[in-house]
């Protein structure tokens, strides 16, 4: 898995310039069951293995794997995590957790977690309707063999009081650089927040994001349909994407010289660097992101980039170098890790 | 910098988040970032809301110790922890959950998806539903034939309904 890029990574599918991911997860339980935080070692033990049937019987692609967390060493599990194909909580639990991933890692399905299931689908660039109907063709699977905790009034019941009724979360990996250099980032951010739309934002040391990456989902799940949900969170994305078009424009338009020498600088730090931090990697990765997107940078493919931005990751650097490193030798294995990937990659 | 839960270690990570117009920011060292992760908004926000409603606050007084049957998660419990213990949980705590819904959601109703296995069950209710409305517009209009042919479809169908539970 480690070796090849996930699907949702390929850089490909609409405004893809724009927006990195698409993700629509669905919170499910089986009837009969407590949660799985409030479950007893033999309930949390049935649970997984009259699901694990489930899938077997119906599963969610024809290649598929299914894992068990006790069979993970933390860096396999840390690993998952950065590949978006488990959550944070999961990855900390330890036994009678599973995950299940379609062999393309649009389609994963973690097993208790904060509910039995959350069944996700990842995909590259716009396309959270998609993701919608593929997420609903496999819990339609799934609802054959399992009975889901359900009630006429509240919908599917969850663990967590912001997940009852739909299950649905929804959600758009963006990357705003334009924005964020044009200082319009927090007035364009509020305002979607009015909307009801919930915004997370990594910051590292510095005032600015690191990677530009900006994660958007909905909020409420209760009271509308799966189908509104998703068209409301598309329409606000698609005024977020065209303020974006806009601010690369006017970047572009007002100082070209200095947005190419950034970019410039950013390439040659990338390609030479001895010693680099996963946060530095991330802000310079994120720059040469912008310059592809804004065709100021040709000769080095997107695609690289978006791998480089997972390989990066400290897990991915370890497992690829197969052992447990310190945080400076995790530095020089990931400068000499980006070097040796855009060795081939010059400029025009 | 100190992180703002151990007060140990520097505060490396500064998480920002806008939830509700507001920026929240928070100042954490890398060990406890990941250790909350991303989740930090909804542990604060459901017990926050529950502890802020002023209706539920009343009735649990009473009702704190109120308990689910089934996994015996009391409603004190699921306040502190902010999570239900079981399906049935919403059952137990009924009372409170239209208005927390309403807080959290805006809503207190299911529209969206019926699993296949309740889409039958949805539309007797609903069949249900529509034959009360006429059976109590024909007492209205004193059409008694109709109201007894009603009365009966209605007494098959709780019967029906009965032997499926
Ligand atoms: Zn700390
Ligand atoms: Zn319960």
């Amino acid at each position: 898995m480690i070796s090849k890029t996930a699907a949702w990574l390929e850089g490909s599918g609409p405004d893809a310039d724009i927006v990195v991911s698409s993700r629509v997860r669905l919170a499910r339980n089986v009837v009969g069951f407590p949660f799985s935080h409030w479950a007893t070692e033999d309930e949390i033990k049935e649970l997984l293995e009259t699901i694990e049937k489930a899938i077997r019987h119906y599963p969610p692609s024809p290649k598929y794997l299914l894992i068990r967390f006790e069979d993970l060493s933390e860096i396999e599990r840390k690993i998952l995590l950065e590949r978006h194909l488990i959550s944070r909580e999961h990855a900390q639990a330890k036994e009678y957790r599973a995950v299940t991933i379609s062999a393309d890692e649009q389609v994963s399905i973690m097993i208790n977690e904060e509910d039995h299931l959350r069944l996700q689908v990842l995909m590259s660039g716009f396309q959270l309707m998609n993701a919608l109907d593929l997420v609903n063709k496999v819990d339609d699977l799934l609802e054959k063999d399992l009975e889901y905790a359900y009630s006429p009034q509240f919908g599917y019941l969850t663990a967590c009081p912001t997940n009852v009724g739909s299950g649905i979360r929804a959600s758009v990996m963006m990357h705003l650089p334009g924005l964020v250099m044009l200082r319009q980032i927090d007035q364009v951010l509020q305002a979607v927040t009015k909307l009801g739309l919930t915004v997370r934002g990594w910051y590292g040391e510095g005032s600015e994001a690191s990677g530009n990456l900006f994660q958007i989902s909905n909020q409420l799940t209760l009271g509308k349909k799966e189908e509104e949900i998703v068209q409301k969170l598309e329409k606000i994305i698609k005024q977020v994407i065209e303020h974006e078009r806009s601010a690369r424009k006017a970047l572009l338009k007002k100082d070209f010289p200095k947005i190419q020498d950034r970019i410039g600088r950013a390439f040659g730090v990338l390609k030479y660097a001895h010693q680099i931090s996963s946060s530095e990697a991330m802000n310079l990765l994120s720059t040469l992101r912008t310059g592809i997107e804004l065709g100021v940078l040709k000769g080095v493919d997107l695609k690289v980039v978006n791998e480089l931005f997972l390989l990066t990751q400290p897990a991915h650097v370890q497992k690829i170098l197969g052992k447990k490193l310190s945080q400076k030798d995790r530095d020089e294995k990931r400068a000499d890790l980006i070097r040796k990937m855009l060795r081939d990659e010059h400029l025009e | 910098m100190q992180c703002e839960v151990c007060q140990k270690k520097k505060a490396t990570v500064h998480y920002t988040e806008i939830v509700n117009n507001q920026m929240v920011k928070i100042n954490l060292c890398e060990g406890c970032a990941k250790g909350k992760g991303i989740d930090i908004y909804s542990k604060f926000s459901v017990s926050d809301l529950l502890s802020g409603l002023a209706e539920i606050e009343e009735t649990e007084i009473a009702h704190g110790t109120q308990e689910c049957s089934r996994c015996g998660m009391t409603y004190r419990e699921f306040k502190d922890i902010g999570r239900f213990g079981c399906p049935e949980c919403y059952v137990a705590f009924q009372d409170f959950l239209k208005p927390l819904f309403e807080a959290i959601h805006k809503a207190s109703r299911h529209v969206g998806k019926v699993p296949k296995r309740w889409s039958k069950h949805t539309s007797q209710e609903t069949e249900l539903k529509t034959l009360e409305d006429e059976l109590t517009k024909a007492i209205t209009r004193e059409a008694f034939e109709d109201a007894a042919r009603l009365r009966d479809r209605i007494k098959e169908l709780k019967e029906a309904k009965r032997r499926h539970s």
